[in-house]
């Protein structure tokens, strides 16, 4: 996010924030600090990790709930550690049955604050926080899409566009590319970093009402073209071996890097499929061709003529070549394109 | 909602955060009707935020909560001498946000200096204590943090190169699985599963224990890793007639993986 939505996203949640606080002051709502406390949760991230972070903290609030009904009503006589004991430990197993991942803190707290400090009044206390904290979040949430709404969606689209730029950047240099261990290992960084994100943009179709196409689009994305990324590095090696290629698999490879970086930046770039780009399904039929007449056939003669392998190479890397040729162009085909996107 | 049936290490962790708490209620009633005086309750609040499902996720968010309550309770105490309570909360919101990141606090430390920047404008009683409340806040949070992490490292502890050891032999096996046709699994689980063990393997070359990961051996241990976790990978993507290809390269990585010397 670039400095400027950064400071009006900021100014959006303080305004916000000061309005609902002076809000629920006037009115006087019971616990009506947690319904402030719960949107600004909410608005803290974009509209699909604030659904998750609301999520949570609705949750945890109503395990503590319960926990807490559950440790106060029992007896008065059970001192205050053994309840204490009993309350973190229920609320924990609660929140993991309910496959919370950070909700439980937050129904701890509400377990802490009945307890310890609204001993006398706990059912008020709880009862009412756990309301407004729901109450917070299904603002929150509102706000958070109508209000300059920061999407998921579209930070995730831009970060994939720049792993797939990145690419098609490793896919036009496969020979030429002395640091090549590096620059996979950081796209696979990358690679990973979206992955992480997908939760999110899920959270986000839940609320946005929207297909599912944006998630299904994104993982197919990562998934072919995480199978693209592999196929470079495992080349970027297999091709650095100063191996000979013969003319009419050499040529195929150059065809399949060339089409294949046109599709990668059609595909960032969203422009219908050019006439080039269309051509991959025939590339392939002769990659396909090439390799079994090259690369997969036991009797390849050695030595014979530059238009064989080189005796060197083993065996086992010619079809690891053969391997990574054809899963990369099938990858490349398997892109999905943006036209199915929102 | 799916409910599920907590795991193994769910339960014990449930039990330890049961402990630390019954052990801050205890300090709680030890320290007798003055401590609701000095907002003694927080020590709970601390131990309910610690005891996260790893040692180094628990001492981040008690960083967090300590420096961004100190952070937040700072910016707003001196808000609040100028400036009429609702219009502090705006300012100080925007103020935490933007002089936190220039000091290069992370996301959760922002959150936790808001929360107290909001504690003190919207309730009287805290307004009125001012930087007393900062104080009392931030050390109970802080001596809960504390017991919470104690108890952490008390029972069932599991040092950070053994967490390492265990996701790697956890890697071998869905790998031995994979080979072996046994339960199939997806190519995303296994990414998934390996980038959480690189993840694990840079927080050891940051920690004390870096040396053994920096031998010889145990370099050559984590390419085998890599090359049969490749290959694995690509064995659910290659089209069926290949398969043989990557079968044999991660069943051969395996193979030397398993007779090399050195620390996961």
């Amino acid at each position: 996010m670039t400095s400027t939505p950064q400071l009006a996203l900021i100014l959006r949640n303080g305004l916000l924030l000061m309005l609902f606080l002076a809000a629920v002051n006037r009115t006087g709502l019971p616990e009506g600090l947690f319904l402030a406390l719960a949107i600004l949760v909410v608005l803290e991230a974009d509209l699909g990790g604030g659904v998750i972070a609301g999520r949570e903290r609705m949750l945890g609030s109503l395990m503590g709930l319960l926990t807490v009904v559950i440790t106060s009503g029992v007896s008065a006589l059970i001192p205050i550690p053994a309840k204490v004991f009993g309350g973190f430990l229920m609320v924990r197993l609660f929140s993991f049955s309910a496959g919370l991942s950070s909700g439980y803190i937050v129904g701890g707290h509400v377990v802490a604050g009945s307890l310890l400090n609204h001993p006398d009044d706990w059912w008020y206390y709880a009862f009412w926080r756990t309301v407004m904290t729901i109450l917070g979040v299904f603002i929150g949430v509102l706000l958070s899409r109508h209000v300059y709404s920061q999407r998921t969606v579209s930070t995730w689209r831009r970060r994939c566009d720049s792993w797939i730029e990145d690419l098609a950047e490793g896919l036009g240099n496969l020979k030429a590319r002395p640091d090549h261990e590096r620059h996979y290992l950081e796209l696979r960084e990358r690679r990973n970093a979206l992955r992480r994100a997908l939760p999110q943009m899920i959270a986000e179709q839940s609320v946005t009402g929207n297909r599912l196409d944006d998630v299904q689009w994104a993982q197919e994305t990562l998934q072919h073209g995480s199978s693209v990324m592999s196929c470079c590095r495992d080349l970027s090696m297999l091709l650095g071996l100063n191996q000979r290629l013969p003319p009419e698999l050499a040529e195929s490879i150059n065809d399949l890097q060339t089409i294949g970086q046109q599709r990668l930046h059609q595909l960032c770039s969203g422009r219908p499929p050019s006439a080039k780009a269309t051509s991959l399904d025939a590339l392939q039929q002769r990659l396909q061709q090439v390799v079994e007449k090259h690369l997969l056939q036991l009797n390849v003669e050695t030595g014979h003529s530059e238009a064989t392998i080189e005796p060197a190479s083993s065996s086992r890397q010619r079809q690891l070549l053969a391997c990574r040729l054809l899963l990369l162009s099938d990858a490349l085909g398997q892109l999905p394109t943006r036209e199915r996107m929102q | 909602m799916a409910l599920r049936s907590p795991s193994a290490a769910q339960i014990r962790n449930a039990l330890q955060v049961g402990f630390a708490g019954f052990l801050a209620g205890g300090l709680f009633l030890f320290a007798g009707t003055d401590a609701t005086r000095v907002d003694a309750f927080y020590l709970a609040y601390g131990v309910a935020r610690s005891l996260l499902p790893t040692p180094e996720a628990s001492l981040k968010a008690a960083r967090a909560r300590v420096i961004g309550t100190v952070f937040g309770g700072f910016v707003v105490v001196l808000l609040l001498q100028s400036v009429s309570n609702w219009l502090a909360v705006g300012i100080g919101y925007v103020l935490i946000k933007l002089v936190g990141r220039r000091l290069g606090f992370d996301q959760a430390t922002l959150t936790n200096a808001v929360i107290m920047a909001v504690l003190l404008v919207a309730v009287p009683d805290y307004q009125a204590m001012g930087g007393l409340y900062v104080l009392y806040r931030s050390l109970w949070h802080l001596a809960g943090l504390m017991i919470g992490m104690a108890i952490e490292r008390l029972f069932w502890f599991t040092p950070l190169l053994k967490r390492l050891q265990h996701s790697e032999s956890d890697l071998i096996q869905r790998l031995d699985d994979l080979l072996g046709e046994g339960p199939a699994q997806r190519h995303q689980e296994l990414i998934k599963a390996y980038a959480a063990h690189c993840t694990l393997r840079t927080l050891v070359l940051s920690s004390d224990q870096a040396h053994k990961l920096t031998t010889p051996d145990s370099q050559e241990r984590q390419e085998w890793l890599e090359q049969a976790v490749r290959h694995g990978v690509a064995l659910q993507r290659v089209p069926k007639e290949l398969e043989a290809i990557d079968s044999e390269g991660c069943g051969e990585a395996l193979h030397q993986l398993k007779s090399c010397g050195g620390s996961a």
